[in-house]
This record gives structure tokens, C-alpha cells and sequence, in this order.
């Protein structure tokens, strides 16, 4: 009888800790949405392969969650696990499919509202443009520079020195700055 | 163009996106993990599979070796079988250390450059069978006929015989690795050329 009593006792105490973890995850998902979004359209063109990159993020993002060390800041968790996933996904077969939900169904959601003939979103679509062209990995230099983080933070991210990121972003925003000043001419 | 326009340009996506973009929380919600098919678990799985079989096999010989050890022909044969699946168990046995050390949170270079080790480590595997093929292919024939059926091939067939079966299974396997040659693997260079893109990027 006490053995039955803890078995569904430590049951129980699974499924609140499981929940309690669901959402969370949620939450922060919900929160850096935006981050997860970011990425995946700097690595996949084509709106459906998007959002299955997206639902793969998340998909691994929850797989990590457990092991998830709060010593360090979500962000660069997130961002190292989007961008591996990411670049691993972007050199995988395009015909790929994630089995685990049904083919209509995406966690992302978008609405078609952005203003394409919005100078400034004209712009933004040449970035991305630009950006496509980069190779793998100074694609994810660059994000995490446009993002703000801290060249300490992308040097963690990624696993080079600092005094690299500071060469590579130099010679990868010349190279920006020349193709929008192309385009000018 | 200043570096503040380009960091601009990009912050400007963030307005348009938080009205835009929306997370399906039931989806979310809903959506067991557990059934997460990715490359590294098949992976993972076929490794362990092939470890399985592979001891088994082992365990196989040491029997038959055992059994055997006066025939010379036999011992030589079940020898090469044996350091075969010796080498085939520490190849699967380093595939499941490299997928164990293979997490999505270590830094981008790491994971990245283990992946495609391993993906370069696999086709290596596969190109070495058709070097694998002739030196085994005798031995095996000799070794299951004795061990499942009681039939000494190497008396009924006699060496000469089994020479050109080894020159025949050569050739068959010189003509596999010439017809892939003729196909470059799209793959392989592109793990290659990856990898120095990391080694490059590393510098």
C-alpha cells in the first residue's frame, strides 16, 4: 500500500514539475519569438521551409530545456541552439519534414501584414538579401552582431577569440555597405 | 551606408514582427517531444544496431575459432573475420561517443565541426567496404559454410577456385568504386569544403 502511495506520489510530482517546465518554456518562447523568427528567415528564403526551421528550433530548444544552465543568459542559449540547428537544417535535404506534427499545423503563426512597398522594408529585403549570400557561419556572425550582442557574447557563441569577431564583422560589414552602395550606382 | 543605418535596417523588422508573428501555444503545448526524429538519433540508432550485430558475430567466431583451431585454413579465415568485427566495434563505439558529445548548446564551431566529422567519418566507412570486399569475401563464404552448413567450401571448390572468386569479387568491387567515381558525391565535398569553412572561419 505505501509503496503504491509513492509511486503515485513521485508520479504526480513529475507531472507538476513537467508542467511547470511547459510553461515556462512557453513563456520564454513566447518572449523570444522574435529571436527564433530572425534566424530562421536569415537562413531559409522559402516561407514554408521557415517555419518548419522555426518548429524545429523550438522542437530542439524544448528538448534542451532541461539541461538548460541558468548561469548563463537565455539569450546566448537560445542563440547558440538556433543557429546550430539552423545551419545543420540550411545543409540537410530540403524535403525534410519534422514527423511530430501534422503538416498544416506550424507553432508559428504569421500574418501577411509587413509593407512590402515601405521604403524601409525595401531596404530590410536587400539585408536579408545580403546576408543570404554569406557563408554558414559569418551568416551567424552577423546576426548576432545586428542583434546587438557584445563582441564577449559572439565570441562565446560561437567558440572563436574575440579579437577574430572583431576582424571578421569588420570585413563582413564592408561587405554589406559595398553592395548597398552598388545597388546606389 | 554607416554601421548604425545597416544595424537599423535590421531593428526595423522588430515593429512589423511582434504584430505579425504568433506562437501556437496549443500547438506547442501539445506536441510530444519524445518522438523527435532527428539525423542524430537515427544515427545513434543504426550504431547500436550495428554493435549488436556485430558482438553477436563476434561471439560467433570466438566459437567458432574454438572449435576450429587445428584447421589453418579455417583459423586464418575466422581471424580476418574477427579483427573485422573488432575494427567495426571501435568505429560504432566512437560514432556513439561522437553523437553523445554532439549537444546543440555547446558553442557553433564545436557542434558544427562534429557533425560533419561524423558525416565524413561514415562515407570514409563506406568507401572502405569495397576495399573490405575481396579480403573478406572468401572468409566469409568459408567460415558460414562450415559453421551453419558443415561444408568445407575450401575442399570442394579448392584454392584455385576461391583465388578467382577473390580476383572476381576485386574486380566487381574496382568496378563500384570506378561507377561512383564517375558521380562525384555532391555530399562529401560539401562536408569537406564546410569543414574548411570552419577551419578558415576558425583562423
Amino acid at each position: 500500500m505505501r509503496i503504491i502511495e509513492q509511486t503515485s506520489f513521485t508520479k504526480s510530482n513529475k507531472l507538476k514539475q513537467r508542467t511547470k517546465q511547459e510553461r515556462e518554456f512557453s513563456a520564454i518562447i513566447e518572449k523570444h519569438k522574435k529571436l527564433i523568427y530572425k534566424i530562421a528567415n536569415a537562413y531559409c528564403n522559402n516561407p514554408e521551409d521557415r517555419k518548419d526551421l522555426f518548429q524545429e528550433i523550438v522542437l530542439q530548444l524544448w528538448k534542451a530545456f532541461p539541461n538548460y544552465n541558468p548561469a548563463f543568459a537565455i539569450t546566448t542559449w537560445m542563440y547558440r541552439i538556433a543557429l546550430n540547428v539552423s545551419i545543420s537544417y540550411y545543409r540537410q535535404s530540403k524535403n525534410r519534414k519534422i514527423q511530430t506534427v501534422s503538416e498544416n499545423e506550424y507553432i508559428l503563426e504569421i500574418a501577411e501584414t509587413q509593407d512590402l512597398e515601405d521604403p524601409q522594408n525595401e531596404q530590410l529585403k536587400l539585408l536579408h538579401q545580403f546576408i543570404s549570400e554569406l557563408k554558414e557561419l559569418d551568416k551567424a556572425l552577423i546576426i548576432l552582431y545586428l542583434e546587438g550582442n557584445k563582441h564577449e557574447v559572439i565570441a562565446n557563441i560561437l567558440g572563436i577569440s574575440k579579437s577574430n569577431i572583431a576582424t571578421k564583422i569588420g570585413r563582413i560589414k564592408t561587405r554589406l555597405k559595398k553592395r548597398f552602395e552598388n545597388l546606389k550606382k | 551606408m554607416n554601421e548604425q543605418e545597416l544595424i537599423n535596417i535590421w531593428n526595423e523588422q522588430d515593429n512589423n514582427l511582434e504584430k505579425s508573428i504568433a506562437v501556437n501555444q496549443h500547438l506547442l503545448k501539445t506536441v510530444t517531444m519524445d518522438k523527435i526524429k532527428s539525423m542524430l538519433t537515427i544515427f545513434r540508432r543504426t550504431n547500436i544496431f550495428e554493435l549488436i550485430v556485430n558482438f553477436i558475430f563476434l561471439f560467433w567466431l570466438v566459437n567458432f575459432i574454438k572449435i576450429h583451431l587445428e584447421s589453418m585454413v579455417f583459423l586464418i579465415a575466422s581471424a580476418i573475420l574477427y579483427l573485422l568485427m573488432l575494427a567495426s566495434i571501435v568505429y560504432n563505439i566512437y560514432n556513439l561517443y561522437l553523437v553523445k558529445s554532439i549537444t546543440y548548446d555547446t558553442s557553433i564551431v564545436e557542434t558544427q565541426q562534429k557533425i560533419e566529422r561524423m558525416k565524413l567519418y561514415k562515407k570514409y566507412s563506406i568507401n572502405a567496404l569495397y576495399v573490405l570486399i575481396p579480403i573478406t569475401s572468401v572468409p566469409f563464404i568459408l567460415v558460414l559454410a562450415k559453421g551453419f552448413l558443415n561444408i568445407d567450401l575450401y575442399q570442394i571448390l579448392g584454392v584455385t577456385y576461391l583465388w578467382i572468386f577473390t580476383l572476381g569479387s576485386l574486380i566487381i568491387a574496382l568496378s563500384v568504386v570506378w561507377f561512383i567515381k564517375q558521380f562525384p558525391d555532391e555530399e562529401m565535398e560539401k562536408t569537406n569544403s564546410f569543414l574548411s569553412e570552419i577551419q578558415r572561419f576558425r583562423a
